[in-house]
């Protein structure tokens, strides 16, 4: 009979102290299911097909735009990220410049529009067009820069070179680091 | 030769399309063929098809090199600026020019070489600067 008592008495307090164990635990388990504010952010507000969207600078003229099949955009970063771009730039005399790219990621705060894969930009009236992989382009400043391989061509004559920077409002061009320029020569005397 | 493309290396390459200029600048190497042309500076000129039609070379002193067809040496030639008139094939050379060919040897301010012909005309006057007295050596034919 002794036997019986002990026995139950052990299995009681062993069920009472697997229950406090996982009393311990579970509380703690619901704390980590918190609410995070960070994964929020990073939520996309708006993806849009087929979008056009267009930027205008403090005194309404109009920056830059942008049409694309995919736009993606997320309101708490100010970021919109697009697929296969084609960027008009204007510059402070309304001229265009096209930019065009595999994909492309817009701040809509700071105007910084970024191009990568293929990026290619064309001036309106001088018929040249840039090739490059990554184009930086600040809407504010209007000044379009590269750091990596950069070719310029305005047939008949083309240029490389490590580095470029354009300001687009005085169609100014800069390339730096390893130059190299190809022109045909003139043949006839003016 | 005067048809090869011109090929331009440098550091730094300033475009600007409004007013037409485009300058190279930091170690300009300019090579056509078998003629070189050096500067620190060199400003190029295209004509209306986008052909290179001058290019303005200065430095320190630039320098132009030829090496004619069937000559054992080179024409070598330096100035405070140098001329190249792409499609004339002529070269001036301006303010402390000097030139050597083969064994000869000229200085002045102003000193002309046709490329393709092989011959130096030699005056004194510098636009903007004084006259610079020319003298030439020409070793005697053996």
């Amino acid at each position: 009979m002794r036997f019986w008592v002990r026995k139950r008495f052990w299995i009681t307090t062993l069920v009472v102290v697997l229950g406090g164990i996982l009393a311990w635990i579970d509380p703690r388990g619901y704390k980590d299911q918190s609410f995070n504010p960070d994964a929020r952010a990073q939520e996309p507000g708006h993806v849009l097909e087929n979008a056009e969207m267009t930027l205008f600078g403090d005194t309404g003229t109009i920056q830059q735009s942008l049409m694309t099949p995919r736009l993606v955009h997320t309101p708490q970063t100010a970021m919109t990220d697009v697929t296969s771009p084609i960027a008009t730039l204007f510059d402070s005399e309304e001229r265009q410049w096209l930019a065009t790219a595999e994909t492309g990621t817009l701040n809509t705060d700071t105007q910084a529009l970024t191009l990568a894969g293929s990026a290619q930009l064309l001036s309106p009236d001088e018929g040249w067009q840039l090739n490059t992989e990554l184009l930086h382009y600040n809407g504010v400043t209007r000044h379009a820069w590269s750091d990596s391989k950069t070719v310029l061509q305005q047939p008949p004559q083309r240029l490389d070179a490590s580095r470029m920077d354009i300001w687009l409002d005085d169609s100014q061009i800069r390339l730096t680091n390893n130059v190299r320029g190809t022109h045909p020569p003139a043949t006839r005397s003016p | 030769q005067s048809q090869a493309p011109v090929e331009v290396e440098a550091d730094r390459l300033d475009l600007d399309q409004r007013a037409g200029t485009a300058v190279y600048s930091g170690n300009v190497d300019i090579r056509q063929g078998n003629m070189q042309l050096r500067g620190n500076r060199v400003e190029i000129q295209r004509n209306d098809a986008g052909e290179l039609s001058r290019a303005v070379a200065t430095g320190e002193r630039a320098y132009i090199r030829n090496q004619p067809e069937g000559q054992a040496s080179p024409m070598e030639g330096w100035a405070k600026r140098i001329i190249y008139h792409v499609a004339e094939r002529r070269v001036e050379l301006i303010d402390q020019a000097e030139l050597t060919q083969q064994t000869d040897r000229f200085q002045g301010g102003r000193l002309e070489y046709f490329i393709d012909q092989g011959v130096v005309q030699a005056r004194s006057d510098v636009s903007g600067g004084e006259p610079q007295r020319i003298r030439m050596t020409l070793q005697p034919e053996q």
